[in-house]
């Protein structure tokens, strides 16, 4: 069954091939790792490795982890989920894009591409986001709803 | 079987053209005889107990009609009327459901079967008419509250029997879809659109009630209400309108093959009216002043239909089957 676990990392290759070396152990198959690197607040990583594996063995594996001193931040079942696009309409650039889309990657949001038509003051934009976990999703749904619940802006989602 | 309508506005007088057209069918398909004897405005009645001439009716001024009667107003009459169905199509009100949330009540509390158009009462005091129906024995029947022509709640009560539907999602404002599309198409901004909906007759002078959401909210009320039996009512509606939608918001979303549609849904017991990214080429997608509704069945899956979602004709279409309906069930009309 396809897994996937988001564990923080020290930011180094030893403690991404240590994970890697319980992954194999385990008898899981590693389909994809994609990283999430905090601003340099400390030097950390998310890691996000997706997995082919039985589940049974993939829930052993999380606890090994956790037993190691390992942050495991989320652990489930991979779904793969189309990319979502959210369209934010409003003072999207003067209300600080950085921040809108630094409080989504957050909460899991890969975003694929950001696409703007710049207007004053309403400005268009189109973010395509990924994620492989289903309730990812929702929290990044949220969070968005949040921020434009915060910032003014109307989003449109698909 | 006798009727009573209360409302001359263009669903009422759409009764009662498609009575005067179907005439023969009813009499031929189905073995029913239906007579309006009553019609109710708000300062008076045309009433004749051997039935109506109907052609008279829409042809003539209501009030030099001889059959028109000053004070016949169904405070003072509708109990005591002589009639076994009464058909509500007043004006709606979504915060009182008045006038026709009183007329509901005292037509199912005298003994009559009732068939509305009327969202108000059905959003406002849904429970609490099923309820009153119910003691009395009495049929209430909405079809066509939601998505004028379309069938919505006699598709499920009838043919998707036995399936669980966990979620409904559709288009059930024809304004909107109206202006979006144009929008979409002819690439102009929200107010030029708007207007052009206004010039058409399709959107009114004040057009709040449908570019807020709030005549889909209402909708999307009664469908959480008798479909998936949730008891909520309009508060609980998370609505956005469309008025900020940009044209530029309509562009991108062509570039990833999505079309912006106002959508009513209903998903994980959660009422959202709002604006939305539909696949382009999907049934969400349709355009023009056309409804849609979507439910998504444990058995059946996904089934959508498409049609009609307004208009005098449209509408009334919607009451005949459920007048036919009632007449079936009193035993007062055959199957076709």
């Amino acid at each position: 069954m396809k897994m996937a676990l988001v564990a923080e990392l020290q930011d180094n290759t030893t403690s991404l091939l240590k994970l890697l070396e319980r992954v194999a152990e385990a008898g899981g198959k590693v389909l994809s790792i994609g990283h999430d690197r905090e601003p340099t607040r400390r030097e950390v990583v998310a890691v996000t490795v997706s997995m082919d594996i039985d589940v049974d063995n993939f829930e052993d594996l999380v606890q090994e982890i956790k037993n190691l001193g390992i942050l495991i931040k989320s652990s489930g079942p991979s779904v793969e989920l189309p990319i979502t696009l959210i369209i934010l309409i409003g003072e999207v650039f003067a209300t600080d894009i950085k921040d809108t889309l630094d409080r989504l990657m957050k909460v899991g949001a890969d975003v694929k591409k950001v696409e703007a038509r710049i207007k004053v003051p309403t400005s268009t934009v189109s973010l395509s986001l990924e994620t492989t976990q289903a309730k990812a999703l929702a929290d990044i749904l949220d969070v968005a709803k949040q921020i434009c619940k915060d910032k003014h802006l109307l989003m449109i989602r698909s | 079987m006798k009727i009573a309508l209360i409302g001359f506005g263009s669903v009422g007088k759409g009764v009662i053209d498609v009575l005067r057209r179907k005439t023969g069918d009813l009499k031929k398909y189905y073995g029913v005889d239906f007579q309006l004897t009553t019609v109710y405005k708000s300062d008076g009645g045309l009433h004749n107990e051997k039935g109506l001439n109907l052609e008279q009716v829409l042809q003539t001024n209501y009030k030099q009609n001889p059959s028109w009667k000053e004070n016949f107003t169904v405070g003072d009459t509708l109990e005591d009327l002589n009639c076994q169905i009464v058909i509500e199509a007043t004006p709606t009100n979504i915060q009182t459901g008045e006038p026709g949330l009183s007329h509901i009540k005292k037509a199912l509390g005298s003994e009559k079967d009732v068939i509305t158009s009327n969202k108000g009462p059905m959003a406002v005091a849904f429970r609490e008419l099923i309820e009153l129906a119910r003691r009395k024995n009495r049929i209430l029947r909405y079809e066509a509250t939601v998505a004028g022509a379309v069938p919505v709640f006699n598709l499920v009560r009838e043919s998707l029997q036995g399936n669980n539907i966990y979620g409904v999602k559709g288009i059930l404002n024809g304004t909107t879809n109206y202006i979006l599309t144009r929008m979409t198409y002819e690439h102009i901004p929200f107010k030029v659109a708007l207007r052009e909906a206004q010039d058409l007759g399709i959107a009114e002078a004040n057009p709040t009630y449908d570019i807020e959401g709030i005549d889909a909210a209402c909708k999307l009320v009664i469908l959480a209400n008798s479909i998936m039996g949730i008891n909520v009512g309009f508060e609980s509606v998370d609505r956005t309108g469309i008025n900020e939608i940009t044209p530029e918001s309509i562009e991108l979303a062509k570039n990833e093959d999505y079309v912006i549609k106002h959508i009513a849904s209903i998903e994980n017991n959660k009422l959202e009216v709002a604006p939305r990214l539909i696949t382009e080429g999907s049934p969400l997608s349709i355009g023009g002043t056309l409804n849609v509704v979507s439910f998504k069945t444990d058995l059946a899956g996904e089934i959508t239909v498409v049609g009609k979602g307004a208009g005098g004709i449209e509408t009334a279409s919607s009451i005949l089957n459920d007048l036919i309906n009632v007449a079936q069930i009193r035993g007062e009309a055959k199957r076709f």
